[in-house]
């Protein structure tokens, strides 16, 4: 049972040239007539980082500068997150043309969701470069973690994407609520603020996910004095998710007939 | 050989205002335990009147669907022409589309270049074919999507009613087409309205009735029972 489980995620994965055919046409479709194409999303999150930047420092009355590493790279990845996320709501639906017509297998289309957003972060990447040289430390070759990292981080996703995937096919009052769960978790995970060693944000931090991606990718491609707990926690979470995408890819059997 | 083959397959569709699709209860069957085998070779049509789940039995053979109760079974290179206009993008021009047209069905690269030129031949879109589908009017848009409906030939063909709207210059050749790619077929699995078109391409007729077999046959006696 558990192998033919296997099977269906394997069968998914070996469906690359449609996945990673999709994924690149929706960028090509979602910045077609602009002028820089997805370009665009590396100026938005520049001028995001940029604004946060100013406002941390108009109302936190804080040295931005030092912060402005972190903050490119938490908002590299939460956006990412976010994203995938917001995507898979409905997914089920908006694809039915190609559900309803081939026998693409269903989890082929959360991976072109995460797919889509792991090329989308590549376009940020210089962003990101930019923000740790003006912040003042010198670009290693730990950046060059951060695709990988991405990468990662988009496999566990594929597991909470299914679940939003399936929660609002089922019922798409779901899909009213999860653009606000999703702003909620920003609020909740150390995205803008930092992680204290104790209290109530620290005890927060210590059972969210989202924390424990952030804080495990900002450590590795930050800090020269990483501790390989955060990151054993952080790929030991993505395993399980992993699992669980397996566990739970039977309930997508039937999911034709509902859509 | 049974390349297509359906043991008691239920399909339950959920009934308005409930979202379970349990096995049995309260789903609402749209086919009711079929039993059917079609061999290597056969060429069958599907008749039944509108909701007889004709569509659905045509989804359940192609692998499309699996079914709620019993076992359906696939073996072979299995093409389907259902909703031929789906998965077009307004934003990628014609060429575009039929490129990832074929990713999508499985061609390999090295088969695109040509396939491509064919198709191109017969849409006769002259530069239109490398501007954005959405530029296009109703009856080019009707010649791209049933050009690439009709691209491949495989073993296989399951086949849903007509192909849209062609204008009329088209629709000769678009017929020439369609009666090649299903004379070019070894087995095939058409459901129609068109009598004609099921008695010129099938042998074997099966009338679908509230998602049950309740006539299967030669053509011309499943004709006769649906027409009657």
């Amino acid at each position: 049972m558990l192998a033919r489980r296997f099977g269906n995620a394997v069968d998914a994965v070996g469906e690359y040239r449609i996945w990673s055919h999709l994924a690149a046409r929706d960028l090509r479709v979602r910045y077609s007539r602009t002028q820089l194409g997805p370009w665009w999303s590396a100026v938005a999150q520049g001028a995001l980082i940029a604004g946060i930047s100013v406002a941390v420092a108009l109302i936190a009355q804080q040295p931005v500068r030092e912060y402005l590493p972190r903050i490119a790279i938490s908002l590299l990845v939460w956006t990412f997150i976010a994203n995938v996320f917001l995507e898979s709501i409905e997914l089920f639906t908006v694809e039915r043309g190609l559900l309803l017509n081939t026998r693409i297998n269903e989890l082929s289309l959360l991976i072109r969701v995460v797919w889509r957003q792991v090329l989308l972060s590549l376009y940020n990447l210089p962003v990101v470069v930019i923000c740790v040289v003006v912040g003042g430390t010198v670009p290693t070759l730990r950046l060059l973690l951060l695709p990988l990292t991405l990468l990662i981080t988009g496999v566990g996703l594929v597991f909470p994407s299914l679940v939003i995937a399936l929660l609002t096919l089922i019922r798409r009052d779901f899909a009213q609520m999860i653009p606000s769960l999703v702003q909620l978790l920003f609020f909740v995970s150390p995205v803008m603020w930092q992680t204290p060693s104790t209290g109530r944000l620290n005890l927060l931090s210590s059972i969210n996910p989202i924390a424990w991606t952030l804080e495990a990718i900002r450590e590795l491609v930050l800090s020269s004095a990483a501790q390989p707990v955060t990151q054993l926690r952080w790929l030991g979470m993505v395993g399980v998710m992993v699992l669980c995408t397996v566990l739970i890819s039977p309930l997508t059997k039937h999911i034709r007939l509902r859509i | 050989m049974a390349i297509l083959q359906l043991q008691s397959a239920s399909v339950f569709r959920p009934t308005l205002g409930s979202d379970r699709t349990n096995k049995r209860g309260s789903g609402n069957a749209v086919l009711n335990s079929l039993t059917l085998t079609i061999e290597r070779g056969e060429r069958v049509g599907i008749l039944g009147r509108n909701g007889a789940g004709k569509t659905t039995l045509l989804r359940l053979l192609a692998g499309i669907f699996a079914p709620n109760d019993g076992n359906a079974s696939v073996d072979g290179d299995t093409a389907t022409i259902l909703d031929s206009g789906f998965g077009v993008e307004p934003w990628l021009s014609g060429r575009e589309n039929a490129v990832s047209r074929l990713i999508l069905t499985g061609v390999p690269r090295k088969e695109r270049a040509e396939i491509l030129h064919e198709l191109e031949t017969f849409l006769d879109l002259g530069p239109y074919f490398d501007e954005p589908t959405r530029t296009y009017s109703t009856g080019m848009l009707a010649r791209l999507v049933f050009g690439m409906a009709t691209v491949r030939r495989h073993a296989v063909l399951i086949v849903d009613e007509g192909f849209g709207t062609v204008d009329d210059q088209f629709q000769d050749a678009a017929w020439l087409r369609l009666n090649s790619v299903i004379g070019s077929t070894t087995t095939l699995v058409m459901a129609s309205h068109n009598l004609d078109q099921l008695r010129k391409h099938c042998s074997r007729g099966i009338v679908l009735h509230k998602g049950r077999i309740v006539v299967d046959s030669d053509i011309e006696t499943a004709i006769g029972t649906y027409v009657g």
